[in-house]
């Protein structure tokens, strides 16, 4: 018995699961091109590592200056006012503060000799 | 190793999984290549390319579909890209799709894959692509218009030429056989 078939189903049929070998260089052309992108995806990775570890250094010495600024600032406040003059001479904006003790120094003597009040 | 195995290998990027996967797969579609290219070497050119995104690309192969087939469809596409780039997609004018094309039965049982490939190569690369994508890969005339970037019209018409044109090439070759 005659089988006709025509041809779009002979191809169908037949094309579909044609299988050829590749040649051997075929896979190692495939791997060195893997082995390539693995190797700049890791260049990337690496990069964004060094920037966060460049950031996190930054923000430590910001917060390392900014501490030790703190430091100094309480180690002032902390401690005990001057009373002598001679210990604000030259600081910056002490003219208040000399001003108040030249008027404590001269006190005693201006209770000693008040001056007469006006009527 | 089961298939999802495989998969899950190759999404963590084992190379000797990536391997097994190229030698699982690699024979037919090197074939699916040779159907529409006709020179070896750029076959494998298109091959490698496309393993290459096929291995890259794993990530997004989520289980949908048969596995075989996605692969397919990156492997095809390459070698459209392909022909593209070379330029080879030359089409004939249009004729009128809608001209009653009965295709005159061709007395074989069947065609050796062999056979096959050298009918393909003796067609024009642009005949070629929409004869597989239609007749072989059964993709419908839309898809292979968005594919090859042509009017649907352009495809039917070159399906039909290529039709003709492979029933020209079967009786030269083949004669005719009385099976």
């Amino acid at each position: 018995m005659k089988t006709e078939k025509n041809i779009s189903t002979l191809f169908q049929k037949g094309a579909e699961r044609i299988s050829v070998q590749p040649s051997g260089q075929a896979w190692q052309r495939l791997e060195s091109r893997l082995e390539k992108e693995e190797r700049r995806g890791r260049v990337v990775v690496m990069r964004w590592v060094a920037s966060a570890a460049a950031m996190l250094v930054l923000v430590a010495a910001i917060w390392l200056w900014s501490a030790s600024m703190q430091q100094h600032n309480f180690a002032i406040l902390d401690a005990a006012p001057p009373q002598n003059l001679e210990d604000l001479e030259n600081v910056d904006g002490c003219e208040p503060y000399c001003l108040v003790l030249k008027a404590r120094a001269e006190l005693p003597a201006y209770y000693a000799n008040p001056v007469e009040k006006r009527n | 190793m089961t298939e999802k195995d495989l998969i899950d290998a190759c999404k963590r990027k084992n190379r000797q999984a990536q391997r097994l996967l190229y030698d699982r797969f690699s024979p037919v579609m090197m074939g699916v290549c040779r159907r529409y290219i006709k020179d070896p070497m750029e076959a494998e050119d298109v091959l490698v390319e496309g393993f290459f995104k096929v291995l890259t690309k794993i990530g997004m192969y989520n289980g949908d579909g048969s596995f075989e087939g996605w692969i397919r469809r990156i492997i095809i596409n390459e070698a459209l890209m392909h022909l593209r780039k070379n330029n080879q997609f030359k089409y004939a004018e249009e004729i009128n799709p809608n001209l009653d094309y009965t295709e005159e039965p061709t007395v074989l049982d069947e065609i050796a894959a062999e056979e096959i490939l050298n009918l393909l190569d003796e067609m024009p690369p642009g005949y070629r692509a929409v004869f597989n994508l239609y007749v072989v890969e059964g993709y419908k005339h839309r898809e292979i218009a968005d594919e090859l970037g042509i009017s649907i019209n352009t495809s039917k018409s070159q399906l039909i030429l290529a039709k003709q044109r492979m029933e020209e090439l079967v009786k030269k070759r083949l004669g005719r056989h009385e099976i």
